[in-house]
């Protein structure tokens, strides 16, 4: 029967396809989030004195801070990927992916302020590693975006990305 | 749901990440040998200060590595063979450096410009901070070297 019967595709609608390619990019901004932040964790986890020599770099501390804090970042850093990765939690790791991301790059920008040449401790710290300069603030500051998009896109809030991203069902369900 | 609803859950499950993180992060570090300790250790006193005998033997038996804490115009206009300059004002860019070629148990000896200078100070007490036990100041320091005659190198560092 014509127009009735299998193998007729309905066309897809133009805003169905502009959520779904939304929703596309939600998932990909979550899952390189992720594994950045494993991988950024995984020579840290033991405790490396070289990461505590990077954190004390930045001289915003107190000495009595940065053993602790050299020990648990390598961590929210690694559950936060996983969870990111693994699509639990999406909306809490993600909050926490935005505050590390505003923290590092708080932490840089004063860093070049004050006209400190060191390592950004990032990822390599066997060597020289990446300087912190103006160029390392966009990776940063697109992280932060990304983390920000993946909560919009989990309804965490009711912000217009919100309504954007929900836009095309019209029911306000859809998460990622 | 309501939106103050998913907000409390965001913030409380963000709260657990961070938890579990801490949770983690101590047992890992307790369990494990060779990290470092969860506690900051207080910081170190500065080496232990070398007469000029126990330097120059130092220097002669090749058993200890000078470093220069002057600046690099003052290193590069004379200092002792085989010296690695790390100007105190610089050094964190030395660091990685450092943990390539010095060995932790390696006998070290700072010096500078001499009995006025707090950079060798500074120095060593940093350098033990960052875990190498044998940290000595040649407190006499380099203008002395010179007044007793011995070589020297001219050169920026390589």
């Amino acid at each position: 029967m014509a127009g009735g019967g299998d193998g007729v595709h309905e066309r897809e609608s133009p805003v169905t396809a502009g959520l779904r390619f939304r929703r596309a990019i939600a998932l990909l901004s979550r899952l390189a989030l992720g594994a950045v932040f494993i991988y950024a964790s995984y020579d840290k986890l033991n405790g490396s004195q070289l990461f505590v020599d990077a954190v004390d770099n930045y001289r915003l501390l107190p000495r009595m801070l940065l053993h602790p804090f050299a020990i648990i970042l390598p961590w929210v850093q690694f559950v936060t990927g996983i969870c990111l990765v693994a699509g639990a939690l999406v909306p809490a790791a993600a909050l926490v992916s935005a505050g590390m991301y505003a923290m590092f790059l708080a932490a840089m920008a004063s860093a070049i302020i004050r006209g400190l040449d060191i390592s950004c401790g990032c990822f390599n710290l066997t060597d020289e590693g990446q300087r912190v300069a103006w160029g390392s603030l966009w990776p940063r500051a697109l992280g932060l975006i990304a983390s920000i998009y993946v909560m919009a896109a989990s309804n965490v809030f009711e912000w217009p990305l919100s309504r954007l991203l929900r836009s095309g069902k019209g029911n306000g369900k859809e998460t990622l | 749901m309501s939106n103050r609803d998913r907000i409390r859950s965001t913030l409380a499950g963000a709260a657990g990440i961070v938890f579990v993180s801490l949770i983690l992060g101590l047992a890992v570090n307790a369990a494990l040998p060779g990290g470092v300790t969860f506690l900051t250790p207080p910081p170190s006193p500065p080496g232990e200060p070398l007469d000029f005998v126990k330097v120059w033997e130092a220097f002669d038996g090749r058993d200890a590595v000078f470093i220069d804490a002057r600046t690099a115009d003052e290193y590069e206009y004379g200092h002792i063979p085989g010296a690695i300059n790390v100007p105190w004002l610089d050094r964190d860019r030395h660091l990685p450096a450092l943990r390539r070629e010095i060995p932790p148990d390696r006998k070290i000896i700072v010096y500078c410009d001499g009995e006025e200078c707090q950079a060798s100070n500074n120095l060593s007490a940093w350098l033990k901070d960052r875990g190498w036990k044998q940290v000595y100041v040649f407190k006499e320091g380099y203008p002395s070297w010179l007044a007793a005659g011995m070589e020297f190198t001219k050169g920026k560092a390589p």
